[in-house]
């Protein structure tokens, strides 16, 4: 049960901050810039990385407009409640509109990106064949994740990359929690289909 | 893999796998295809997502914003204007000097439309009229005339035809001696 492990490291990892956010909520909606820009920087890694899974290109650009979104519609939210599910709300609402907009997921990089994207995220310099590797199965995980229909796509990312909770999911959607965990379970079912000779590779 | 397996629950999902072939591999393919999804790195941001950009981004959709109120706030003052306009010119309407100045034109249009009206009776009956003669015209040409007089006629037309054309060339031959 090693990955079950790791799965368990995610969960934790994927924790609301700690600290008390009412008060920078608050504080940004009067106008403060330092609490807005914490709240970004809390933030903006996992907005992009959901933009980045549910849209593919141009991540950057739509997390900018999602939190655009979340300034604008902050003075009717309630500093009590906690931040992520409402900007999370906010995102999925944007990532579904934009997707209507465009029918197709689009496939972010080829090879070359994929090697570009890979030296953004790390320092290290790996080989140029694991290199292509690595960049040959994010393509082949972009491949995937764009062949998953949105409404299977969006809960499994919430649940098993951004670790959201059931309950805050289902509030998010607007769904039961039952058709919250059918929808992962088929969005599971389908990214293990498409993933398949990919798995059976590594699995061996 | 949904977080809701208690301890003991887990242990017995433990056991069976290491009996069940078919689960175990089911499981794992799964969860490697899982890992695959949660290890897939997403961009870094960029130095420049700051809250001054994005502020800037804000800005700039206000200023959208303020620039569409104020066209909505110019276009409605334009139909205002508009609107004032026309009711004043009809109120003006309405007033004794203007009124005879408007009856009169009406009563010059509607003599106009009078005559309008006798004239086109009168067209139309004599239309009627040359109709008729026409028909009955025809049908005594069609049933007294021999069918001599009928090609007779045609050769003439044919002939109109011919002439007309011959004097088109002529008129074109001596614009090109010009």
């Amino acid at each position: 049960m090693m990955l079950a492990e790791g799965q368990d490291k995610m969960t934790v990892q994927d924790l609301e901050p700690t600290f008390d956010q009412s008060d920078l909520v608050k504080r940004a909606r009067d106008g403060d810039e330092d609490a807005f820009g914490a709240i970004i920087n809390l933030y903006r890694h996992r907005v992009i990385g959901y933009c980045y899974r549910m849209i593919g290109s141009d991540a950057e650009d739509i997390a900018q407009e999602i939190f655009v979104k979340f300034y604008l519609a902050l003075y009717r939210f309630d500093p009590s409640r906690p931040i992520k599910p409402f900007l999370f709300r906010i995102a999925h609402n944007h990532c579904v509109d934009i997707l209507k907009k465009k029918t197709i997921r689009t496939i972010p990089f080829s090879k070359d990106d994929g090697e570009k994207q890979e030296l953004r995220v790390k320092d290290e310099r790996p080989n140029p064949e694991e290199l292509a590797q690595k960049a040959e199965l994010q393509n082949a995980v972009n491949h995937a994740l764009a062949e998953i229909p949105v409404l299977y796509r969006s809960p499994l990312i919430m649940w098993h990359v951004e670790g959201i909770p059931y309950e805050q999911i289902a509030k998010i959607l607007e769904l039961p929690m039952g058709t919250v965990k059918a929808r992962i379970h088929r969005g599971r079912k389908i990214l293990q289909q498409k993933l398949m000779s990919f798995v059976l590779l590594n699995g061996e | 893999m949904d977080r809701t397996v208690g301890d003991a629950e887990r242990t017995d999902l433990d056991q069976h796998m290491t009996l069940c072939r078919t689960c175990a591999t089911e499981f794992k393919s799964l969860q490697l295809s899982l890992d695959l999804l949660i290890s897939m790195p997403a961009p870094e941001p960029c130095p420049e997502f700051t809250s001054e950009t994005v502020k800037r981004a804000i800005r700039a959709k206000k200023d959208q914003a303020r620039r569409q109120k104020v066209m909505s706030w110019y276009l409605s003052g334009l139909t205002a204007i508009i609107s004032a306009l026309v009711i004043a010119s009809w109120s003006m309407i309405f007033q004794p000097a203007t009124r005879v100045v408007l009856l009169s034109i009406l009563r010059t249009l509607s003599r106009w439309i009078a005559l309008y009206n006798s004239l086109h009776k009168a067209l139309s009956v004599l239309v009627s009229a040359l109709a008729y003669l026409g028909d009955t015209a025809v049908k005594v040409v069609w049933e007294v005339s021999s069918p001599a007089l009928f090609g007779y006629l045609i050769a003439l037309i044919i002939m109109v035809i011919f002439i007309t054309i011959a004097g088109v060339k002529s008129s074109n031959l001596s614009l090109k001696r010009r």
